[in-house]
């Protein structure tokens, strides 16, 4: 019995202590008055308005309008990064051609290329879906294609031998054998992807399609400390539900290499 | 050529005729010598064993062969065509056996069937059967066995029957049970497909006397043929004598490279 207990307490509540702890002392901090009251809320008035708002189904619209962004960003920059890496793999000159400059791209934070893009594209949705479509296709090309290059090279030629298709080689070779780097890629991609939809969304001003970054943006300016902290409570909910998906196709892709991923 | 031609020419014994006069290492920079003058014409033995030191570049000769190396000068004929590409004809089984790790041993077997053949499922099971692999077909190489990775490999290659068959020490790192059942699986299907052309890369002599028609060994630095015999004992298993004499023969002619 003693043993079981044990387990329940280090499996429940030894990962919770600190959360549960940290909401505690906010509570108490609130209701003490110790904390400003015009910039911060109770966890329990949180939560309180958080169901409101859920009956009231705007903030649902909301987290729609986003989650689509985010999916239409990601997707559209995978579907890129994978055609890329395709081609230049099997194209050595446009290869010499174009990595160096998408080496020279990558590792600028895409944060910087919203004000250019919003004098191209403007502040509506292809500008927030581009800035995501980017900076998932840059990530994951380069870590993607990189892996691909170290690829066993017998497999290729093993695949030759059975006359396969470039097409076949990178469908049955160099796919699978990155797809641990490419899911791992993915993963941060998404966890950028949100930072860059809550900034796109925070500086747009398109009130009925706004998004969760919107709603936060409004809430703020209104003064609407407890909304403000519902929206931010619904994105943190989301990503790590998003996050815990990818995660788990990670852990089924990788059967055959007997990783433990986290 | 006429149709007929080409089908004769199918079912004819394979011709294979290897010429290299030289061959530069490829990583080296200063020009040293890997391969040089080889000449091998394989017309009526099946089986031929290439034994020899490690590291002498017998793997990079598979590689010729295969049509996967051209860095090198000279020619592969195989029935009087030039081979400078890998295709189904030349089957190779590599050191290691090569399997996909990301592939189930069935899909490892289905990936090996030529796309441009008709043949389905129907015969990847096949295969599974004959090698008692079964049990296996849902497991990832990992999982496996030394002797089923084996097994695996052999599959893949029966199943396109080749032309020429090149075997890379196939039969290192398995224990002795292992190495008969699947040496016995190959004389099977050897004697199934009699216009195959095998070549064995090996370091055992008692494997190479056991199954080749022709042994031939070679040296390194660069790597060179130095003893090329019919091997009679293949076919007269009771001359003890004369097998023991043939092997201290062959081992002294490798203790001397």
């Amino acid at each position: 019995m003693r043993k079981k207990h044990f387990i329940i307490m280090n499996k429940i509540f030894v990962p919770f202590a600190i959360p549960i702890m940290l909401l505690i002392v906010w509570e108490i901090l609130v209701d003490f008055d110790l904390l400003d009251n015009t910039k911060s809320a109770s966890p329990s008035a949180i939560l309180l308005t958080l169901y409101t708002l859920l009956l009231e189904g705007d903030i649902l619209l909301q987290t729609l309008y986003s989650i689509m962004r985010l999916f239409s960003g990601v997707a559209v920059g995978f579907l890129f990064s994978m055609l890329s890496s395709y081609i230049l793999y099997n194209h050595k000159t446009l290869d010499r051609f174009i990595s160096p400059s998408l080496q020279f791209f990558a590792p600028i934070p895409i944060i910087i290329w919203i004000p250019p893009v919003i004098m191209m594209l403007g502040g509506g949705e292809l500008f927030k879906i581009f800035l995501i479509g980017l900076s998932t296709f840059l990530l994951i090309h380069i870590s993607a294609y990189n892996s691909m290059k170290e690829v066993n090279k017998e497999y290729l030629e093993l695949s030759d031998i059975y006359e396969k298709s470039k097409k076949q080689k990178f469908l049955h070779i160099l796919f699978p054998y990155s797809l641990s780097v490419i899911l791992t890629t993915l993963r941060i991609s998404v966890a950028i992807a949100w930072i860059v939809l809550f900034i796109t969304e925070y500086s747009s001003a398109s009130q009925n399609e706004g998004g969760l970054g919107y709603f936060i943006s409004y809430a703020r300016q209104m003064g609407f400390v407890e909304k403000q902290f519902s929206g931010v409570l619904i994105l943190g909910i989301l990503s790590y539900i998003v996050d815990s998906i990818i995660k788990n196709i990670q852990n089924r892709s990788n059967v055959w290499m007997n990783l433990e991923l986290n | 050529m006429d149709e007929f031609g080409t089908k004769l020419k199918a079912y004819m014994k394979a011709v294979l005729k290897i010429r290299i006069d030289k061959m530069e290492h490829p990583e080296d920079g200063n020009n040293s010598l890997l391969i040089e003058n080889i000449d091998l014409d394989f017309e009526d033995d099946d089986f031929i064993s290439i034994l020899g030191p490690s590291a002498a570049g017998k793997t990079t000769l598979l590689r010729i062969i295969a049509g996967i190396e051209n860095r090198f000068e000279g020619r592969v004929l195989l029935n009087g065509d030039l081979i400078n590409s890998p295709s189904n004809s030349i089957q190779i089984v590599f050191q290691n056996n090569l399997l996909f790790p990301w592939k189930t041993v069935r899909s490892n077997l289905k990936f090996a069937i030529k796309t441009k053949m008709i043949v389905g499922n129907n015969n990847v099971d096949n295969w599974l059967d004959k090698l008692e692999l079964n049990e296996q077909s849902k497991s990832y190489p990992k999982t496996l066995s030394g002797g089923e990775k084996g097994r695996v490999a052999f599959a893949r290659v029966f199943m396109n029957p080749p032309k020429v068959l090149l075997l890379d020490e196939p039969f290192r790192n398995l224990d002795i049970k292992m190495k008969f059942n699947l040496q016995t699986e190959l004389i099977n299907h050897l004697n199934d497909n009699t216009n195959v052309k095998t070549i064995l890369i090996s370091h055992s002599i008692n494997d190479a006397i056991y199954l080749s028609d022709s042994i031939i060994v070679v040296k390194d630095f660069p790597m060179s043929t130095i003893f090329s015999e019919k091997n009679i004992f293949k076919h007269k298993r009771n001359d003890h004598l004369g097998r023991k004499e043939f092997f201290d023969k062959i081992k002294d002619v490798l203790l001397s490279t």
